[in-house]
């Protein structure tokens, strides 16, 4: 009989192939996160409502820990960006799939946990302007050449400028991903975190008058159902088999 | 935030229909939601008001006239503002105001109205506020709420002779100390809670709301009219060790505008003279803290750099003083009410999304060599593969179950890591193992007629490691050392640790499962490190799917098996089948033989049929009417014969 790979899997693939394509390595990181990557390193301000849009799950911890390292389950593929720069010197391209968790109430279009791909490159003279052409590319590629697309700024506390990208289905506008220059204090924030940097007087990591990057992170779960046509969210982590042996 | 179209153009004239601003603001960073019909009526129709998302950077999107300035910048059409008009005396009416504490609150300007009478608002205000989703209260209380919807701007009215000893004391709580708020609920508070105190009491949870003891009432005659701006990160941690948020302190705690207090004061007491009478005293403004004031380089050639297109001097200009910055000596001061503008990229923010994104160039990236090969990665995906070949369905299941599923597979709660903010007791500890997520959801599937299911994920057991685990039932083991060999062989292992067990009937009981069950346990971590052969890229379907919703009814799964002649196409007869009713799920070629005992040049072929109700769970004689639809078409154009048992 037939085996079959999740549309996850399988939509995750294309999507990263598209990136790999144009240089980007593949790098991951641990879904039990603490709260110095997730936030305070990608410039969240501690105590500040920018926190709030991303509802976490906290770990019981019985060793009172500092508040950077409170555990939790990651909230986006984000903190990935410090770790791999902490051994890494730029220029650089890196993709970032991983399974995220956001606390929730469930629906058709909100699941608690979901799978993202992040994205970023840090270069000199990297700007706007490539990372738009990127994503559409991407929509192009995934979708279909003539695929609308459009861009709308936003705000994520480690991008700016930050932006959303949509695509047209149906005649609706859908949200897609969002993304952005990396602020210059994550940039700072890159190869600071490694002790040999810290050991050669180094802490102060990338000089943002130096480089530059951009950076993107997109909702798998959400891309994939638009792309089959999946009207529930939950369908994906149901494994009813009914679901699973259409794809 | 809630715009109503009709309040909007009060402060900004407005070309535009409603669908049309709408599409602007989106377009500018503000993302409209729905327009829906408001409670005020015109002569064109009822009030459109707008609902947007507004992104927590930008509070001072949180009013009218934030949403007004915006719209003049984006459009160039001039504000509108009204200066208030009225007049003020001195009302030798004393209140002495103390500060334990200056950096909680660094400006508090309040004024005292004398003579007012309270009763309704007219219908005008009530229609407004119901539109800005705020509750009409009284006309006093209204009118402080009015201003906050259109200035921005929290305010609070005291009644003046609730206030003991005519002193009013802005600290920070002790522990022990409780106010009851005015949704009439006795608050303990923990210490260091923003509030205000007079000679004998706490009256006001600062910034966030008043005390009953010291609310207007139909008896108050004196109010004391407050707009202060306090420190926004005491009010957060106040609102959230309390649970408590209001439109107050959601604004504070995103930054109000330090120059607002006074006109905002100002508004309010031109309103509640018109509507309640009244004397109104001299304005007090007291500043503790004043924000530092911040200067930032203006380049053109950063600026251009960064977004890629190259954008003049002067048009750089002209949009940041139509957003209210001044410019002097390339350098660029943010009004008071951006405390979101700190550094030149924020600048190069402003002038990207008024110029308008999908204005911008873009420009491909050059080629670029992929660094390194993720080789775990690569595994990992080759084993999806693999396992695919062998008939095996990928399946995804949640990182966190119960105590009971875990109790149910012999691991205590206690070993394992617990969520302190659960959605629900069922999905509280994080999973040690894939195994017991994993025959959750085999559990769902008792219609199948087989399981071949695997997943691969991060288990907790406690620390953080990649699992694979594979579930398959019968009685035939040999599936298992075919996989372990394929895996061994296809990546060079000497050795491969894994984990081979048949669920115990306890466990499959605890499950609900009632077929027998084996699980393969492999660590992938482990599988990984001791790979010799590099894993080659892995397949990317091409696969046109058109997705069938699942029913919520069971399905009814059969088998069928003919015997037909060898060189007739089995994907062919399996697509027959599928066309001959709308409730046939699936078509599953399970087995496919020649044999001399069929007879010469006849094969058997045999199916898994699934068929499924879309408004109710088939009944037995549908399932056999189209049973027998399969077994007469599949004569007539097979030449196919049934085989029974």
């Amino acid at each position: 009989m037939e085996g079959h790979l999740h549309p996850i899997t399988q939509f995750m693939r294309k999507a990263i192939k598209v990136f790999s394509n144009l240089g980007f390595e593949i790098v991951e990181g641990p879904e039990l996160e603490t709260a110095n990557f997730n936030f305070d390193l990608l410039n969240f301000p501690k105590e500040h409502p920018a926190r709030d849009m991303w509802d976490t799950f906290f770990i019981n911890d019985k060793k009172s820990p500092t508040d950077e390292q409170k555990l939790l389950l990651r909230t986006h593929t984000s903190p990935v960006q410090i770790r791999a720069m902490a051994v890494r010197k730029p220029p650089v391209r890196i993709i970032v799939p991983g399974r995220c968790f956001r606390h929730e109430a469930t629906d058709a279009s909100h699941e608690t946990c979901f799978y993202q791909l992040e994205g970023f490159a840090i270069d000199k003279s990297i700007n706007l302007g490539n990372l738009m052409a990127v994503l559409k590319e991407f929509a192009q590629k995934i979708y279909n050449k003539n695929v609308q697309i459009r861009f709308r700024p936003s705000y994520f506390p480690f991008t700016e400028p930050s932006i959303e990208m949509d695509i047209a289905f149906n005649n609706n506008w859908q949200e897609v991903l969002g993304a952005g220059m990396v602020h210059p204090r994550v940039i700072k924030n890159m190869l600071s975190q490694t002790k040999s940097a810290e050991a050669k007087g180094e802490g102060g990591g990338l000089n943002p008058e130096e480089w530059q990057g951009f950076a993107f992170g997109m909702g798998i779960d959400r891309l994939t159902m638009l792309y089959f046509g999946i009207s529930d969210i939950r369908l994906f982590y149901s494994g009813d088999l009914r679901f699973l042996k259409q794809f | 935030m809630r715009l109503p179209y009709g309040w909007l153009k009060e402060f900004v004239k407005i070309k535009q229909k409603p669908e049309e601003l709408a599409q602007n603001l989106t377009m500018a960073g503000f993302e409209v939601e729905e327009i829906i019909n408001g409670h005020q009526k015109f002569v064109g129709g009822p009030e459109k008001v707008l609902s947007l998302e507004i992104t927590p950077n930008r509070p001072d999107v949180l009013s009218i006239i934030g949403a007004a300035r915006e719209i003049s910048s984006l459009t160039g059409q001039k504000l509108n503002f009204k200066i208030p008009k009225f007049k003020t005396e001195n009302l030798e009416i004393p209140l002495d105001v103390q500060f334990k504490n200056k950096s909680i609150c660094p400006r508090y300007t309040y004024r005292i109205i004398t003579g007012v009478n309270l009763k309704n608002s007219p219908g005008w205000m009530k229609k407004k506020l119901t539109d800005v989703d705020i509750r009409p209260i009284n006309n006093i209380v209204d009118v402080t709420n009015y201003v906050m919807l259109e200035a921005g701007q929290p305010l609070h009215a005291f009644d003046y002779d609730k206030i003991s000893g005519h002193k009013m004391i802005i600290r920070g709580s002790k522990k022990g100390e409780s106010l009851k708020t005015l949704d009439d609920q006795n608050r303990k508070l923990p210490k260091e809670v923003v509030v205000i105190s007079d000679a004998k009491k706490i009256i006001d949870l600062a910034g966030i709301m008043g005390g009953e003891n010291s609310q207007i009432s139909n008896n108050t005659k004196t109010i004391v009219l407050q707009a202060a701006i306090f420190e926004p990160l005491a009010i957060r941690k106040t609102s959230k060790n309390l649970n408590l948020t209001t439109e107050a302190s959601y604004r504070y705690e995103r930054g109000v505008d330090f120059e607002a207090t006074n006109q905002a004061l100002d508004r309010a007491t031109e309103l509640i003279l018109y509507l309640a009478a009244g004397r109104a005293g001299k304005i007090f403004d007291i500043i503790n803290l004043p924000p530092k004031p911040i200067s930032i380089p203006v380049s053109s050639q950063k600026i251009s750099a960064l977004l890629g297109t190259k954008i003049s001097k002067t048009k750089i200009s002209q949009i940041l003083t139509s957003l209210g910055f001044e410019i002097k000596r390339n350098s660029a001061t943010p009004p008071s009410w951006r405390s979101d503008i700190k550094i030149w990229q924020d600048l190069a923010e402003e002038i990207a999304r008024i110029s308008g994104l999908n204005n911008l160039k873009t420009k491909a990236l050059e080629p670029f060599k992929v660094m390194t090969k993720n080789q775990r990665f690569a595994t990992e995906q080759i084993i999806k593969d693999i396992l695919s070949d062998f008939g095996f369905i990928e399946a995804l299941s949640y990182s966190y179950l119960s105590a009971d599923n875990l109790q149910a597979v012999g691991v205590s709660p206690k070993e394992t890591i617990e969520i302190q903010n659960p959605i629900s007791p069922e999905t509280q500890y994080l999973r040690p193992s894939i195994a017991p997520t994993l025959l959750k959801l085999i559990s769902r599937n008792p219609w199948a007629p087989e399981i071949k299911i695997f997943e691969t994920g991060s288990v907790f057991a406690p620390k953080e490691k990649r699992e694979l685990v594979i579930a398959f039932s019968g009685k035939n083991l040999d599936i298992a050392s075919e996989i372990i060999k394929k895996l061994k062989d296809h990546f060079g292992l000497e050795d491969l640790e894994y984990n081979m067990a048949p669920v115990t009937p306890e466990v499959l009981q605890k499950f609900k499962i009632k077929r027998k069950l084996n699980l393969i346990i492999i660590n992938l971590d482990e599988l990984v490190k001791n790979i010799k052969i590099v894993p080659e890229e892995c397949e990317i379907t091409q696969k046109q799917i058109k997705f069938v919703p699942v029913s919520k009814f069971p399905p009814s799964v059969f088998d069928l098996a003919f015997i037909v002649e060898f060189e007739k196409d089995t994907s062919e007869i399996a697509s027959e089948i599928q066309k001959i009713d709308k409730h046939i799920l699936f078509v599953e070629l399970f087995d496919e033989f020649a044999s001399e005992k069929f007879g010469k040049g006849k094969k058997n072929v045999a199916f898994h049929i699934w068929l499924q109700g879309w408004t109710h769970t088939l009944k037995d004689k549908e399932i056999e009417d189209i049973r027998q639809k399969i077994i007469g078409r599949l004569k007539s154009k097979f030449s196919a014969k049934l085989r029974t048992f």
